[in-house]
């Protein structure tokens, strides 16, 4: 009875992802399609950037995410770590590289971005810089988690990781502002944008909400495959494979 | 507007098809790593907890896809 | 109960002062790092003063950070495999006061003798005169932090394969606020000569948010360690 309540969050969950990922993906594919066509398409060129903007409505929201899921993931890790809840571990882990591969984008995309507006692919702007930070303590995060075979260890270790990191980024992100307009030369930079517009808001808003459910999406269908992976020994995961009926 | 000027976005063709390009790639990535890494691991438990092939096949790929 | 506390974290300084003294060369290691590393860079930019004075501050700061993260590894690794780390552990006494009192034994062995040694490499370095106070004053702030926050990985790492390398990947990020505010205030001084008051102040601000709180985490990932 114990052992039946034990893995009873994990496979509820196992279950509720399936349902939901069609769902979810459907939203992402729609919300992807309506957003390239409304920011490729439909936003008239910016008077001072020219087309160049139009690289906003994918850097921006990636930035936004790679913040976000640094902090849905150490939320998740703090809640595994606190309350011993195994699911919350698993959230925690697979969020690592989805937030990994949106820092990536955003400072890949940031960096062509800069190419047309300051004649050089890399410029240590402030939200480049924090970027590149945040990358390195996702890849830290992810280091540390493949290090450790032992599950568990590898679940409570990495939360500490991640806490110590979700407290010390405002730090580094003010730190990296400061010095970033105590050296800034008197050029352009990518905050110093023209007045945003609604028709370069509406693109952005849903392009954001797109790579938002996406994140939804993938991490659904990847909490799934570690849910199935950690609980192999589990009566119900047998059942699925269809060792015993 | 024309397809070969809607390609051309301004003068700014390379860096805007590359930024959506590099994106694409990543969500693309993102979307095949996942499946893949789930195939292999259904495999590899269907092997590692083989007894008995056939009866529960059926039931395995639906879930699997 | 206070006593006790304090009483055994002395116990703990004193013992670890002693056992470093005697793995004097691993001590000694970060010390050396510290000053080639310095002296690799007029090497590398060229002897002129005025372009090695531009980037002493940078460089010096940079250096120091190194040192540190070179010394981390020393910190619980001989006392986990000796299995003193466990006897801690299992002492009535709240984990996060001994480890406190280790690392500020660490501090004293490691990041006072850099700090102290930083005039003879700001020298080097073609550093101003003026601003080898703040040099001085910024390390005496910084290390410190530097040694707390690295304690963090350091615990966490204890037993991991590889993880010598996966400490400086760990930490190196988390330091980048104290090595900006660090070099700032040398360089500030190196300039104008009264705008470091702040840099250091914020230095002074990091250290005591690090004495809050990197005790308690560091303790935290040893039990997850040693579990």
């Amino acid at each position: 009875m114990k052992l039946i309540h034990k893995y009873a969050a994990p496979k509820r969950f196992y279950e509720l992802a399936g349902t939901l990922t069609p769902g979810l993906a459907i939203i992402t594919v729609v919300l992807f399609v309506s957003g390239l066509y409304l920011g490729l398409y439909w936003a008239p060129p910016d008077y001072q950037q020219g087309n160049a903007y139009r690289i906003m409505f994918v850097h921006v929201p990636n930035a936004w995410m790679s913040m976000m899921a640094y902090v849905a993931m150490a939320g998740f890790a703090a809640a595994g770590y606190i309350w011993n809840v195994r699911l919350a571990d698993i959230l925690a882990k697979v969020t690592a590289p989805l937030g990994a591969s949106f820092t990536l984008t955003a400072l890949v995309t940031g960096s062509l971005w800069g190419k047309p507006m300051w004649g050089t692919y890399w410029v240590w702007d402030a939200r480049l810089t924090s970027e590149l930070i945040l990358l390195f303590l996702y890849v830290g995060y992810m280091a540390l988690q493949a290090s450790i075979d032992d599950p568990r260890r590898a679940a409570h270790a990495s939360a500490i990781l991640a806490i110590v990191g979700v407290v010390n980024i405002p730090i580094i992100h003010y730190s990296v502002y400061w010095w970033h307009t105590l050296h800034q030369p008197a050029s352009l930079t990518l905050t110093n944008q023209p007045k945003i517009y609604i028709t370069m808001l509406i693109p952005l808003i849903i392009m954001s909400l797109g790579f938002m459910f996406f994140y939804l999406t993938m991490l659904c269908v990847r909490a799934r495959s570690e849910i199935l992976w950690r609980e192999r020994h589990a009566d119900w995961v047998r059942k699925l494979v269809g060792l015993e009926t | 507007m024309t397809l070969p000027a809607f390609l051309q976005m301004g003068r700014f063709s390379v860096f805007i098809w590359g930024a959506y390009g590099f994106t694409a790639i990543i969500v693309f990535l993102n979307v095949v790593q996942p499946l893949i890494q789930k195939r292999k691991m259904w495999e590899r438990l269907r092997r590692n907890l083989d007894d008995d092939d056939g009866g529960g096949e059926e039931v395995v790929d639906e879930e699997a896809e | 109960m206070t006593g006790g506390v304090l009483g055994a974290m002395r116990a703990v300084f004193v013992r670890e002062l002693l056992v470093f003294w005697r793995r004097s060369t691993e001590v000694m290691t970060a010390l050396v790092f510290f000053l080639i590393v310095t002296t690799l860079f007029p090497l590398a930019i060229g002897p002129e003063r005025r372009e090695l004075m531009l980037v002493a501050p940078g460089v010096l700061w940079v250096a120091a950070l190194l040192a540190t993260t070179l010394s981390l590894n020393h910190l619980f690794a001989s006392d986990y495999q000796d299995g003193s780390l466990e006897q801690m552990l299992m002492s009535p006494y709240p984990l996060s006061a001994m480890v406190l009192a280790k690392i500020a034994a660490h501090w004293v062995l490691t990041g006072l003798p850099l700090a102290l040694l930083s005039p003879l490499l700001a020298v080097q370095m073609a550093l101003p005169t003026k601003a080898i106070g703040t040099l001085v004053g910024s390390l005496l702030l910084g290390t410190p932090t530097l040694t707390l926050i690295g304690a963090v990985p350091a615990a966490l790492t204890l037993g991991v394969r590889g993880g010598g390398v996966l400490v400086s990947l760990l930490v190196l990020p988390l330091y980048t606020p104290v090595l900006i505010f660090g070099a700032e205030a040398v360089a500030a001084s190196a300039g104008q000569g009264f705008a470091s008051v702040a840099h250091l102040s914020l230095l002074g601000a990091f250290l005591a948010l690090a004495l809050s709180f990197a005790p308690w985490a560091s303790s935290a990932a040893l039990r997850v360690s040693l579990d």
